[in-house]
């Protein structure tokens, strides 16, 4: 009895095997029916008088070897089937944040202040410790604590890598890791005096202005928190910050800076005359005007997101670029006050916005112009341009496409040159400078004649993905190359002085290989596919372009941003990504792939989104309602958000069925929604799965109906409307 | 079936009825305190969901436990009926568990059911269950005529399997409770496999090379 128990189950299993691999369908249901038919056929066979047969070890082993191979040749295949792919990672994000006490980020910044969210169920007081120093913390209610980190106050990791959180609860002390990010200097866009022969860049990573001179590096000045953008103001260079609320006029000859009030948030700056304008992070799309002479202040308030300004032939008139509203702005001085007097639209946002020296004309850099703000329906599409736009008038005088086929096409049809326009110059001659990040290029393109007068190949002269371009005069061009650390000189093709401010690669093998890793990713993150499109073309500098895509889905869906995604797997709103890796997949299936082969770019590209942080909140630089936020806690702990937005990363990490949370949105029966971090929901209108909802309030409010998003019912109207306060400055 | 073997199979299946019945009436009375429709749902499943996995992962260690069973007073008969009951109580409450779920925050969406690899593979598991449930009663095996019976049931393993892969990719799951369950169980399995080699080994060396054992 007990060989014909161990015959039959020999024979079972190898049937079984045999059947599967003969249907090839390499799914665990399918193995388990192919099991159960073989019994039925052992079962039968006995019944018409057959035995099974006696199976020896070494038959058993041939017989399997057919099965083994299949699931060998198909593990990819059977993995991803399983839902398996990645898991490790799913599963790694996971069992960190359920380990309480558990902290959210898990990557710490060693550039820029930053909040961090502890959670501690059912405790009232945390300590943290971070490098040897406390690190201050506020109780928020619910075991939920918020931490902040600056490394002007806190210290900076000397290196990149992991680093250990001491936390203390009255359970005793737990030890929790954070990746720290030890960026590297990254000259992007420069302000240059053609006259003088310099040039300046501010590195936000750094806190420097690096300024240059014809033949290479003069001097690397340490400036305010986190600059992002300068302006040529006379003899001096204003440098605008995202966490200092001053500008500094930092004068060319040296010197002590002056320092201007301006607020915190500085994204771009521009200079006409005496006068700058200051453009500021935030939905109220603030400017500031400052007279330079006086140093008189007035504030335009531009009523939507800014994010680029200009001035006009004049200094009163202004011209703004709305990221959101993917339109332009012209806003003239008059007696009351500044005051809008035209809109452009563009129907995506300008990438990049410069004038001519005269004002007269403004250049905007685009992936597609549609003035009747219609969505384009077409699979991914971007078509680099450059727009001529008369200030005047306020109109498109000039349209110029600049993606093309050169001669280092190795494929039919592939785009290789001009891609990823990222920053333009006006020259005096009526020429442009332009730096493509997409296919390490400048040119020097004369618009009157549609051609290309000079190109540069960067990658050349060692400066890939060129951000940043300015002519220094007596014919050298500037070039910046963020991800390189590289300022190069080139004229006449050639290199004629260069500002290393970061490490080569080969020194960065040997002393930071995880910095090696994030530069190549950020490379591969600005590199153009031969469809001409680049994660860039869309995750404008790892953000949004703010614009709804055809991306191959039922619906247009909203770019969503790569920035403070780490720790979060699964990606993508359908969760169908487990990994950051899989992002490079789409290259390949959907962008024919790059033009270059090489190995690793999945895991560069990873670790380079991994480490970009998200936009700093609202309360983070301009202070906090403590009282305010414990209340929106409470609501939220209330109206049972954290079932599924479970702190400290306000997001469990799981999927849902879209119609289980809303049965009364049309959406298709498959569709499967990732539940989202709500850290950085400030910056991430319009909201839910297909950006229905343009406000917070109004994803509870008016996109609930079934009452199933949350327990609203829970709350009264002002713990509504605590919550939703809590919800906007997270 | 003997008088004794029926009267212990009647005994573990009262016990567990009375027990799935009280931890039930709590799942339940806990249930009705919740006002939120989503959590008393996702309560409701991951409450099923758990118990049946605790009745399945009870009957897979009834065997490998047997030693320590029998130490603590649990003679083979029993063990043979805490087992079957313990399967028996697993399928019903798996079944249980996907009527919960389907009916509730799933609505029904065969779409999903089919396409989520985690949802396809308790599925798979329930349907396993469901058909080692309907095997587990003598009369029926009798007019089958089944002479498989153990290769069928040996898919218990598999639908642990499949359980684990359901558990571990669902969206509520505590991922460190279920690792360590899991890893428990294997542990379980992995010791029975090992001390059954032994005691073959041991059985080998015991026999004379005619095959009979030695005194």
């Amino acid at each position: 009895m007990r060989r014909s128990v161990h015959r039959n189950q020999v024979a079972a299993i190898l049937l079984a095997l045999v059947a599967w691999a003969v249907l090839g369908d390499l799914r665990l249901w399918s193995l388990v029916a192919c099991y159960l038919g073989a019994l039925l056929a052992i079962e039968g066979a006995r019944r018409l008088g057959a035995a099974a047969p006696t199976v020896g070890p070494f038959a058993a082993a041939v017989v399997a070897l057919a099965p083994a191979a299949l699931v060998w040749q198909g593990r990819g295949e059977l993995l991803e089937r399983e839902g398996l792919r990645g898991a490790d990672h799913e599963l790694g994000d996971r069992l960190r944040l359920e380990r309480t006490p558990s902290l959210a980020p898990p990557v710490l910044f060693a550039d820029r202040p930053q909040e961090l969210y502890a959670y501690a169920p059912g405790e009232e007081a945390l300590e943290a410790t971070l490098l040897g120093g406390a690190l201050p913390g506020v109780a928020l209610g619910h075991g939920l604590f918020r931490l902040r980190y600056d490394p002007r106050e806190n210290g900076r990791p000397e290196r990149s890598g992991p680093v250990e959180v001491a936390l203390r609860t009255s359970r005793g002390p737990a030890s929790r890791t954070l990746e720290a990010v030890v960026p590297l200097a990254h000259p992007r866009v420069p302000c240059a005096d053609a006259e003088r022969g310099l040039a300046a860049i501010p590195s936000e990573e750094t806190d420097e202005l690096i300024v240059v001179d014809r033949g290479g590096l003069r001097a690397r000045l340490p400036v305010g928190d986190g600059p992002t953008a300068c302006a040529v103001v006379g003899d001096a260079v204003l440098v605008a910050h995202r966490f200092e609320p001053t500008a500094w006029l930092v004068p060319w000859a040296g010197g002590a800076p002056r320092r201007i009030a301006v607020g915190s948030q500085q994204v771009h700056a521009s200079a006409r005359g005496d006068r700058i304008a200051i453009a500021l992070r935030g939905p109220r799309g603030r400017v500031r005007v400052i007279d330079g002479a006086s140093g008189h202040l007035e504030t335009l308030e531009a009523g939507e997101e800014v994010d680029r300004v200009v001035f006009g032939p004049d200094p009163d008139t202004i011209v703004l670029s709305r990221p959101r509203a993917a339109h332009l702005d012209r806003f003239r001085r008059g007696p009351a006050g500044w005051a809008r007097d035209a809109t452009l639209p563009l129907g995506r946002p300008a990438v990049t916005l410069t004038s001519d020296a005269d004002g007269a004309r403004v250049w905007a850099a685009v992936t597609d112009y549609r003035p009747s703000g219609a969505p384009r329906e077409a699979n991914h599409f971007i078509e680099d341009q450059l727009l001529a736009i008369d200030v005047g008038s306020f109109e498109v005088i000039g349209r110029y496409p600049t993606a093309r086929r050169g001669d280092a096409q190795d494929a039919p049809g592939g785009l290789d040159s001009g891609v990823s326009p990222v920053d333009v110059r006006a020259l005096p001659a009526g020429d442009l400078l332009i730096a493509f990040a997409g296919t390490d290029e400048v040119w020097r393109f004369a618009p009157s004649r549609g051609e290309i007068v000079e190109r540069i190949d960067t990658a050349a002269v060692d400066a890939p993905r060129p951000v940043g371009v300015a002519d220094l005069g007596e014919g050298v061009t500037l070039v910046t190359s963020p991800s390189r650390g590289r300022v190069a000189l080139v004229a006449g093709g050639a290199l004629v002085g260069v500002a290393d401010v970061a490490p080569a690669d080969a020194e960065l093998a040997g002393r930071d290989p995880s910095a090696l890793r994030r530069r190549r990713g950020e490379q591969v993150f600005y590199e153009g596919t031969r469809s001409g499109v680049s994660c860039h073309s869309c995750h404008t500098h790892g953000d949004t372009d703010h614009v709804r895509h055809d991306i191959g889905q039922t619906t247009l869906l909203y770019t969503l941003s790569t920035r403070g995604v780490a720790g979060t797997a699964p990606y993508l709103r359908d969760a169908s990504n487990p990994r950051l890796q899989d992002l490079i997949e789409l290259s390949r299936t959907h962008l024919r792939g790059f033009r270059q082969a090489r190995p690793g770019r999945a895991d560069d590209l990873a670790a380079f989104v991994e480490a970009l942080p998200g936009h700093p909140a609202p309360g983070l630089l301009d202070g906090r309602d403590v009282d305010l936020e414990r209340r929106g806690v409470d609501a939220f702990f209330r109206a049972r958000c954290d079932l599924c937005h479970a702190p400290p990363a306000f997001t469990n990490l799981g999927r849902l069925p879209s119609r289980t949370l809303f049965p009364d949105h049309e959406v298709s029966a498959r569709q499967i929604l990732d539940t989202p971090s709500l850290i950085g929901l400030h910056g991430s209108a319009p909201f839910l799965h297909d950006g229905r909802a343009a406000t917070v309030a109004e994803v509870l409010e008016e996109h609930d109906d079934a009452g199933r998003h949350g327990h609203r019912a829970a709350l009264s109207d002002e713990a509504l409307a605590d919550l939703v306060a809590f919800l906007e400055r997270l | 079936m003997t008088g004794g073997a029926a009267h212990e199979r009647r005994r573990a299946a009262g016990l567990l009825a009375a027990a799935t019945f009280v931890v039930g009436a709590s799942v339940g009375a806990i249930a009705l305190s919740l006002p939120y429709p989503l959590e008393r749902e996702v309560w409701l499943a991951r409450a099923s969901g758990w118990m049946a996995l605790v009745a399945l992962a009870g009957a897979l260690c009834v065997t490998p436990l047997s030693g320590p069973l029998e130490a603590l007073g649990l003679p083979a008969a029993r063990r043979h009926a805490t087992r079957r009951a313990l399967g028996v109580t697993s399928a019903w409450l798996a079944l249980l568990h996907a009527a919960v779920a389907l009916s509730t925050y799933l609505s029904w969406n065969w779409a999903v059911v089919i396409r989520r690899p985690h949802l396809r593979a308790g599925l798979v598991a329930a349907a396993v269950l469901a058909l080692l449930l309907a095997t587990s009663y003598p009369r029926v095996v009798r007019a089958l005529r089944m002479t498989t019976w153990k290769e069928l049931h040996r898919l218990a393993y598999v639908a642990a399997l499949l359980t684990a892969l359901h558990v571990l990719q669902s969206p509520f799951a505590d991922r460190a409770l279920s690792l360590v369950f899991f890893g428990g169980l294997l542990a379980v399995g992995l010791g029975r496999l090992l001390g059954r080699r032994r005691i073959r080994g041991t059985d080998r060396s015991a026999r004379d090379p005619r095959g009979t054992p030695r005194p």
